[in-house]
């Protein structure tokens, strides 16, 4: 299979943009080389002939928490308010104090 | 003087019974042994001392009062810094974390605290689970007991090393595309990955939660079935639990394996494996058939798709669970500005380049005009593997293949090519992708390093294949450690 071109710098541009993470020029460089490699390499997966499967009847499968709705008896989270506020790394009173971001 | 080297799970709790050792004692013990011996080996992240020693005195007073006490009781065990213990540092191995302290006990971490286990401390892993030899921590990096040159494995490479190099007795780790069953097979040492709903994962930080597990790294597959005991069960904070109960002692209950048939699956080629390799799972082989077992050939066609299928549904399942990590709500950044940029800055800095290439790879396969050919694809391809295993475990009651495809490789052999990194978890991530339950157990063929060979069983079987896996174990008498 010839080697895709799938990811260029636009794309890792608005991957970034997307993901809210910020890339140098060389991390964008080096993502875009990485990301054909490997976008190449899990191809195969088109391939596959997946016709037979109905995901609808797969996922049903998967209990839901619909079922765990039956349970007559919800065990409470066990943390009070306070063990949250005491783990804030900054506070005041009981706010979480932040840089400004506004 | 106890030699820690020769302490399992059993030892510890006749010790501790016949009152030829108190817990507090044997506490200290391992943590006079940590003080010097994980400057070499830098398993530990923080050692949880004070709150160690306050856990043993409780144990010791039981004892004194002929109360009954858990065979878990007094055990010292080393937890990955991915599972969080209330009011203590959880750092994921990341920079973003850094200052992050845990508001509440994770699932595992109550049950364990209840059988009366003793936590010497928290263990360094790659970066928010994201790796397959523990390089990528943001903090120390961990090195091989066996040889101080090659990793330990990863992600769990900092519980594994702490087991081989007796700074713990067992630990536990979290494996979402191998990383207990590879670190413990680099190690020496025996790793569980239960049943995907086997183990509560609240209280575990999301990497994949379709794929996420957590499981011990023992010295013998008796501890690792002791842990799975107190630890499995049904949590209603995990609506992805089951009320899955084991008892460690069914894995004595039989004492061979004849009318047991185990498969050897064919599209893994044994042909491709390295000489040393092959050798040792031939050996294997051999002990399986004097324990009676049959064995058979069998087929699950797309296994070899694992590997693709979850490089793609991994890294989307990441992208999601990771958005959460913005420089505000866990652990302070110093990044000032719009919102946007907070975020920007925050996680362009704190990340480490391969949690955010996985992110990125994700967030690619989520995005419009892509999520069908690549995230609704791979999941359809999931579904087809597990239906080949379920297909397979018809015909046989377990299958057998290793567990990596090399012996632990030296530091810096694989960072320069992610994919080459990948490949590694070939043997691991097929496990994963069919939920279903697969343990490592140490094999040796001619050269020092060992490798796993894992046993896998259907959905929630994990009693016939840890009787296997004890029985094996017995036999091929590999247990280097005892």
């Amino acid at each position: 299979m010839e080697r895709g071109n799938l990811i260029n710098e636009k794309t890792i541009e608005h991957l970034s943009e997307l993901s809210r993470i910020k890339l140098t020029p060389a991390e964008k460089q080096r993502f875009e080389k990485d990301l054909n490699a490997i976008l190449d390499y899990v191809n195969q997966l088109q391939a596959v002939d997946t016709a037979s499967i109905n995901l609808d009847e797969e996922l049903l499968k998967i209990k839901t928490a619909l079922e765990a709705a039956e349970k007559t008896e919800k065990e409470k989270l066990s943390f009070e308010r306070d063990d949250l506020i005491d783990g804030f790394y900054d506070r005041k009173e009981d706010w979480l104090k932040i840089p400004p971001i506004f | 003087m106890i030699t820690l080297h020769e302490l399992t799970i059993k030892k510890i709790h006749s010790l501790l019974l016949q009152k030829e050792i108190s817990a507090f004692d044997l506490t200290k013990e391992f943590f006079d042994y940590i003080e010097t011996k994980d400057k070499e080996i830098n398993a530990y992240r923080l050692l949880l001392k004070d709150e160690a020693l306050r856990q043993a005195n409780e144990i010791d007073k039981k004892i004194a009062a002929s109360e009954n006490i858990s065979f878990l009781a007094g055990v010292p065990l080393a937890i990955k810094d991915n599972i969080l213990i209330r009011n203590y540092l959880t750092t994921a191995g990341s920079k973003m974390l850094a200052h992050y302290r845990a508001a509440y006990d994770a699932m595992i971490i109550q049950s364990l605290k209840k059988a009366g286990a003793i936590f010497l401390g928290k263990t360094n892993l790659d970066e928010f689970a994201m790796g397959s030899s523990s390089e990528n921590s943001a903090f120390e990096k961990p090195k091989n007991p066996l040889d101080l040159s090659r990793v330990p494995g990863g992600t769990s490479g900092g519980s594994a090393a702490a087991v081989a190099s007796h700074q713990a007795v067992a630990a536990l780790g979290s494996d979402t595309g191998g990383s207990v069953r590879q670190p413990a097979s680099f190690c020496g040492l025996v790793g569980l990955k239960p049943t995907y709903g086997a183990v509560s994962r609240f209280g575990l930080i999301a990497m994949s939660s379709s794929l996420d597990q957590i499981g011990p790294i023992a010295k013998n597959v008796e501890d690792a079935a002791y842990i799975l005991e107190i630890i499995a069960g049904k949590d209603s904070r995990d609506e992805t639990s089951e009320n899955f109960q084991f008892q460690a002692r069914s894995i004595y209950e039989r004492k061979d394996l004849r009318g047991i048939k185990i498969g050897l699956v064919k599209e893994i080629e044994t042909s491709s494996f390295e000489k040393d390799l092959a050798l040792s799972y031939q050996k294997s082989l051999t002990c399986l058939q004097q324990l009676g077992a049959t064995i058979e050939e069998i087929s699950i066609p797309h296994i070899s798709l694992s590997l693709p299928c979850y490089y793609v549904l991994m890294p989307a399942e990441v992208s999601s669970n990771l958005a959460r990590f913005d420089g505000l709500r866990y652990s302070p950044s110093e990044k000032a500005g719009s919102l946007k940029d907070v975020y920007f800055e925050t996680r362009g800095e704190y990340f480490g380049p391969e949690t955010k290439r996985r992110i990125i790879l994700g967030t690619f396969v989520l995005s419009s005009g892509y999520y069908d050919a690549y995230y609704l694809k791979a999941r359809l391809v999931q579904a087809l593997i597990k239906k080949e295993f379920e297909e397979a475990f018809q015909k046989v009651d377990l299958l057998v293949w290793p567990t990596t495809p090399t012996p632990a490789f030296k530091f810096g052999e694989k960072t320069e090519d992610p994919l080459a990194m990948y490949l590694s978890d070939i043997f691991t991530v097929p496990a994963n992708i069919a939920g279903v339950p697969a343990v490592s157990v140490p094999i040796y063929g001619e050269e020092p390093l060992p490798y796993g060979l894992q046993f896998i069983a259907y959905h929630f079987q994990e009693a016939k294949m840890l009787n296997a896996a004890y029985l094996f174990e017995q036999i091929s008498n590999y247990g280097k450690f005892l």
